[in-house]
């Protein structure tokens, strides 16, 4: 009995239930807000929240707020990356810079194909086998750069109708 | 929204107090739901306008501790979960459930 109460009332029991209730409730719950979007009220509002639950819930219901954290805050950074993701792809698509920067990705990848499929035919030994893998490279991405640069232009039925119409015009 | 367990008993805290302040914890204390199922519950009905939020007035805190969301019923709010409370009461799925307001 006299051990047990040692035991209770020893310095790192006294230590460990300060950590459990006291610090580690404050901080770990400061931590998880951290997946909520800055802006969203519920990050202020799970950390004023905390001071109104008795102590001894407390590590408990901190617990409780990781669900809640991970279902609403992270879908919301989530979420919030993938718009932000598709207005950066979209916005800079309508300026010339995104074109040339999307030209020179195109190029970079023929000539990661080319030298793929080059290598790959060296590899396998046959110098004919480089050849074609480089040719074949070479026109897929001249295929792709195509694709790439005519994004946004008319098509040849668009053109056909346009100069048509621009020939009848009363 | 789907007629739930967790909506009934929310929506019964609410109308329990259909003009007060509404404090998360206490909320879902009294509603006995846990607030991984409240929290978002709250964040839809406030999206549908059933809820209006705000913030504690600091200077009324008389304890060391930040200041609170409270959440508050709409018109909208009253007339929408008082239909879903009306319907729960027929239905023998909320037999078992506490009908204090009612």
């Amino acid at each position: 009995m006299v051990e047990l109460f040692e035991a209770v009332a020893s310095w790192p029991t006294l230590l460990l239930t300060l950590l459990v209730f006291g610090f580690a409730p404050g901080f770990v719950l400061r931590l998880l807000v951290l997946a909520y979007p800055r802006s969203d009220p519920r990050r202020r509002e799970l950390i004023a929240e905390l001071y109104t639950v008795p102590r001894v819930q407390r590590p408990m219901w901190v617990a409780e707020q990781l669900e809640v954290a991970l279902f609403e805050g992270f879908a919301h950074r989530v979420s919030a990356t993938i718009r932000s993701f598709a207005r950066q792809r979209r916005v800079p698509a309508q300026t010339d810079k995104r074109g040339g920067l999307t030209r020179t990705v195109a190029w970079a990848v023929v000539g990661a194909v080319a030298m793929a499929v080059a290598m790959a035919g060296a590899g396998a030994g046959a110098l004919t086998g480089a050849l074609t893998g480089a040719v074949a490279g070479a026109v897929a991405g001249a295929a792709l750069v195509s694709i790439v640069s005519d994004r946004g232009k008319p098509t040849a039925r668009q053109r056909l109708s346009a100069r048509a119409r621009r020939r009848f015009r009363p | 929204m789907r007629k739930t367990h967790a909506l009934v008993q929310v929506a019964i805290a609410l109308l329990d107090d259909p003009n007060g302040k509404h404090w998360g914890y206490e909320l879902s204390k009294q509603a006995g739901v846990r607030s991984g199922v409240m929290y978002p519950m709250l964040t839809r009905m406030l999206t549908q306008g059933w809820l209006t939020d705000g913030w504690e007035d600091e200077a009324t805190i008389r304890e060391k501790r930040p200041a609170r969301r409270y959440y508050e019923l709409t018109d909208e709010g009253r007339l929408q979960l008082g239909a879903i409370l009306q319907e729960a009461e027929s239905d023998v799925r909320f037999r078992g459930l506490n009908w204090r307001f009612a």
